[in-house]
Parts: C-alpha cells; structure tokens; sequence
C-alpha cells in the first residue's frame, strides 16, 4: 500500500503545494506551526475537500485528479481519520461510536456491535462501552477515536494533532500507547502535528511544512542532523539522545547518564528542548536539577532575541538562552560551562 | 478528574452567583404576575358545577378532537417540510437566501387573517393553484377539515424552521465530516448525527408550531370557516361560545389550558430530559 499525492488548494490567502508520498507501515509526520496548511492537507487526503490540482492516488486508485474528474468524497474512501479533539459523537456511547463506521456501510447491528466491543478491548476500554463520551478522559477519548478509525480496516489512517487536546501529564502515556496501537495497524498511516517531540516519538519520517508548502522531508535522523533551513532548525532543534535505560537512569552509548522521571527499561530516546537546558558557569552545588555535565561551548548562534549554543561533551546538547542571559554569562566559543537540566523535562520513549 | 473538578467548580459559582438588583426582581415579579393572573382568573370564573356537563356535549367534544387532529397534523407537515427547509437555509449558500428566509418565514408576523386571505387567493376555488388543484385532482381546500391543517401549518411551520434552523448553524458541522470518513452518505450522517445532536430544538420547534397550531384562529376562520365538525375547531368554539354561553366559554379555555400544559410538560419530561429549556 502506498499513497502518492500532490494537494494544491488556495485556502484564503494561503497557498497549499505540498507533494507527500507514504509506504504501507511507515508513520509520516507533517510538521509545522498552526497556519501552514497541515490540517488542509489531511482534509484533501480524508476527501473533505477536493484539490484544485495534482492527485491523490492510494494503492494505485485514483482518489482525486481534478485533470481527469474524478473525486472520490469521503464516505467512499477506505480512509480512517482521528480529528483534533476527537470529535465523539457525544448522543452515542463508547461502544455505538466504536461501531458507527460499521453501521454506515451497512453491516448488521449485532455483528457491528460485536466488532466494536472487540475494538473497545484491543484499545483496552472494555470496561466503558456503555460510556458517553463526556464520561471519557481525554486519553480514554482519543483510543475511541483511533477504534472508531480503524474498525472499518481502511487503507490509510490519518490522525490530526492527536495529542493535542491533552494535559503534559497524560501526554506522555498517551502517546506511548498511542505508538503501540499505531504499530500494529499495517496501512499508510499520516500525523499532522505542531510539536516536534510528538513527530520524532511517533513518527519514521517527516515533512516539515511553513506557509503551504514543505520545506524540508526526510529521516527524523536526517532532518535533525541537517536542517535546511533556521525554520527547521528552530522548529526540530530538540536534543535526542539514544541510550539503555534501567530503573530511571538512561546510559548513553558514549558515556554518560541523564536521570529522567519516569521510563520503561530498554532501548530508549530521550528528547530535551534547548529551552530546557540551563546553562551556569560553576557546577550547580544544590539545585533541583538532576542532571548537570560539564560542556564546552562549540558555537554561539544568536536568533532574534534567542541563543542557540552548540555544546559538546560527553552527551551533545544544544541549550537555548535568552540574550540577557547571554550577556549575564559572556559565553564565547571554547569556554568550559555547565549545562543543568530537571528529570522531569526530559521526554523518554522507547527507541 | 478534570471534568469533575470543573463541574464542582461550576456549582460554587452558581452559588456565589449574585441576587439581581431589586428594581429587576420588581419588574420580573409584576411580569409573572401578568402571565400568571389570566389564568388565575379563568381558574376563579370557572364555572366548575358545568365542567362535566359542558366536556359532555356533542359538539364541545367534536371540536376538541377536531382541534386535537388537525394541529397534530399541522405539527407533524411542519416536521417533514420544515426540518429539510431548515438544512437547506442553514448548510446551503445560495443568492437570495435572506430573501427566501423571509418568505417562509412572513406568516409569523402577518396577521393570521391576512393570512387566510392569502390562502384564498392562492388556494381557493378560483385561487393560483387552487383551480387547478379543482379542475384536474377534484381537490378543495376552502371549508374543509385539510384547509384548517393547511391554514394551521402556514403559521405555526417558521418557528420550527427557525428554532431547527439555529440549532443547525450552531452544530458543529466537523463532527458531521468525521461521520462521513466513516462511511456515511450524506443522508446518513443527518439522520444518525446531525439530527440528534439537535434534537432538543427540534422538540422545542415541534412544540411550538403545535402550540401556535392548536391555537390558530384568524386564517382557520377566514380560510376554512366556522362548520362544525369539519372546521370548527376549539378556538373558533370558544369565541362563539362567549356570544351566546359565557360559562362554556371558560370552560373551553380551561380545557385548551390543561391539554397545552399537559403537552409541554409531557414532552418535557421525556424528550428534554425535564432539564432543557424550551426555546
């Protein structure tokens, strides 16, 4: 299964162009601030809105291609969508959400029913089929959702900010389910999400899109190791470190530890935004932070009233400071400083 | 959790919601005062020695079945007319929207005898339409029991269509999108989805365009006329009955009350979950 598009719509004063291909199996991510047109591309691909050119092709059927005519609306489309905020249909329960797909192309309501608990299950809601969707936690919300999607076995899933209605604290779980469901479903699988930890947590590849177009896709890997563009920089400059994790410490492959929160043993990356680093001259003597390494200051890159300073050492950081803080620090190319960071900032996931 | 603490949270400000000054309480009392006296008073004229006697005769009975009938059909081509003209008003972008808006919506402000005049004109024997609904179907509508339900639903159809119609606009037509990525037609997805999420302005549009029905006087009596058993329906034998037998009168309004108010709070308890307003 693959999907081979080319979406240009004029949205307003927005002009969406963005070429994206995926292969059955791999989780594509579209990044990008709200405004850049993520969400009018997912539309096109779901069949809500028709492109005015370019093509849509799934499995070599042509779904969209306004040189030909043809358009295939939605609802004739094997194409699974989770929505941002999930949109529940809130006169239902867990379960008759779960079998809508079901009922609407026809299959018979005991049969219907049947497959939705089996959904419910797999999604481990079991217990809230009789739930009305007010009765659901956000995490509780979108798992209904991901069942309600893929009941109906469609070709493709889309989901758009998935994460996006939770809090932090759920945030983490949720997303890490969300991988383990994600994995097991075969088909073309698209993610159209703001935050970058969200795009490298969950997805293979990426396509960072800014004003209706992409500007850079690629590997998580080579995006991150070699962004195009400040743009990309900015918005994918999060710290990911590979290591074995055993009862709340990660080592990493060179040397070196990061304490984190909480985190399943195993193969695991942890995500630190540069935001998150914070940078002293001497060695924290008692501060709250668990971690601190000694750095050397590789670069200096001043963006806007941001820094962005390169650091080496046993663990490679990128910290992110404001200039006030800069010049508090007088921080030059080569001097020895120390980089802090709290446990609880480090995202974790298994690799 | 979350939605736990905000409901909690709801309560205490709800209790902490200040009283309204008291110049507001004095003008809300004497308005309650207004809706509440007339009733009062037809509770305190009621003759109630006659009440049996007069729900006993023939004709009071007549007219209270006839009323019964035809605003309950009146209500129901409301229904089947008015909810697809709603979808269309609030879904479809089309020139000349706010004028057709108006048309259909005209008979709610036109005074209902101007309305049975219209009526005539367009469906009476030598009427528009009605010549030809004579001349070729052998249909008449003037005086007859279908043009009371016709006269009933040209005034009471615009408040369901517009209480249907506010209710669509407002529904959030995503949930709709996400219906139809699972496979529903068009069709489909408003029977399953977008109807019940408006159902509580659908009952609320029921019920008044049965209570406006059932009340309908002006276009009846100027459209259908005054036969009784056909066309004389309960506030047409209330009016006539106040000439020649002021007692029946009361007691006809009495009983018009009590079956209204049976009605509203009937459908309140089992189709607004005797919590939703109706309007």
């Amino acid at each position: 299964m693959t999907l081979e598009a080319r979406v240009c719509v004029q949205r307003g004063t927005l002009a969406v162009d963005v070429e994206l291909d995926a292969y059955a199996g791999e989780i594509v991510a579209i990044l990008g601030p709200n405004g850049a047109g993520k969400t009018t591309v997912l539309r096109a691909l779901a069949g809500l809105l028709s492109v005015e050119a370019g093509h849509i092709r799934l499995d070599d059927r042509v779904l969209d291609d306004p040189s030909t005519g043809v358009f295939v609306p939605a609802e004739q489309r094997s194409v699974g969508v989770v929505f941002q905020d999930y949109l529940l249909f809130r006169h239902m329960s867990a379960l008759e959400n779960v079998a809508f797909g079901l009922r609407a192309r026809g299959v018979d309501k005991r049969t219907a029913l049947a497959r939705a608990a089996t959904w419910l299950g797999r999604v481990g809601l079991a217990d809230h089929a009789a739930n009305r969707p007010s009765a659901l936690s956000g995490g509780q919300a979108q798992r209904v959702a991901l069942a309600r999607a893929l009941v109906t076995d469609p070709a493709m899933l889309l989901l758009d900010e998935p994460l996006a209605a939770l809090d932090a604290a759920t945030r983490r779980e949720v997303r890490r389910d969300l991988r383990r469901h994600l994995a097991a479903f075969p088909g073309v699988k698209v993610l159209v999400t703001h935050d970058a930890v969200d795009a490298y947590t969950i997805a293979d590849r990426i396509a960072v899109m800014d004003a209706g177009h992409v500007v850079q896709s690629g590997t998580i890997a080579e995006v991150t190791a070699h962004p195009r563009s400040r743009y990309v920089a900015e918005l994918v400059g999060v710290n990911l470190i590979a290591g074995r994790s055993t009862g709340g410490v990660v080592h990493v492959a060179g040397g070196g530890t990061v304490v984190v929160a909480d985190a399943p043993d195993g193969e695991v990356f942890a995500a630190i935004r540069p935001q998150s680093v914070s940078l002293s001259l001497a060695a924290p003597v008692d501060g709250s932070p668990r971690n601190s390494w000694p750095m050397v200051v590789r670069d200096v890159d001043r963006l806007g009233d941001r820094v962005r300073i390169l650091l080496a050492g046993a663990i490679p950081l990128t910290a992110e400071i404001t200039v006030a803080a800069l010049d508090a620090l007088v921080l030059r190319s080569g001097d020895r400083v120390h980089a802090s960071v709290k446990a609880t900032e480090v995202e974790v996931y298994p690799a | 959790m979350a939605r736990h603490s905000q409901q909690v949270t709801n309560v205490a400000v709800m209790r902490r919601r200040p009283v309204p000054p008291w110049p507001v309480l004095v003008l809300a009392a004497v308005a309650v005062a207004f809706f509440a006296l007339p009733f009062l008073g037809l509770l305190w004229r009621a003759p109630w020695g006659r009440v049996i006697d007069v729900l006993g005769e023939p004709e009071v009975r007549t007219a209270l079945w006839l009323s019964v009938r035809t605003s309950l059909t009146a209500a129901g081509l409301s229904l089947v007319f008015g909810v697809p003209l709603a979808w269309v008003l609030a879904t479809v972008g089309f020139p000349g929207r706010g004028v057709v808006r108006a048309l259909c919506t005209l008979s709610m402000v036109l005074p209902p005898v101007v309305g049975g005049v219209a009526l005539f004109a367009a469906l009476g024997r030598r009427g528009i339409a009605g010549q030809y609904l004579y001349d070729w179907f052998g249909i008449r509508l003037p005086f007859t029991t279908a043009g009371v339900v016709v006269a009933q639903t040209f005034v009471a159809m615009p408040f369901l269509v517009l209480t249907v119609e506010a209710a669509l606009r407002q529904h959030d037509s995503r949930v709709d999108d996400a219906a139809r990525t699972l496979g529903g037609s068009r069709w489909y997805v408003f029977r399953r989805v977008t109807l019940p999420s408006v159902r509580p302005a659908l009952v609320a549009g029921v019920v008044l365009a049965w209570a406006r029905a059932i009340g309908e006087f002006g276009a009846t009596i100027t459209f259908a006329g005054n036969f009784p058993g056909t066309t004389r329906t309960m506030p047409l034998a209330t009016y006539l009955a106040l000439e020649t037998d002021a007692d029946e009168a009361l007691v006809l309004s009495l009983t018009l009350v009590v079956v209204s108010f049976g009605v509203l709070i009937g459908l309140r308890d089992r189709w607004l979950g005797g919590e939703a307003a109706i309007a």
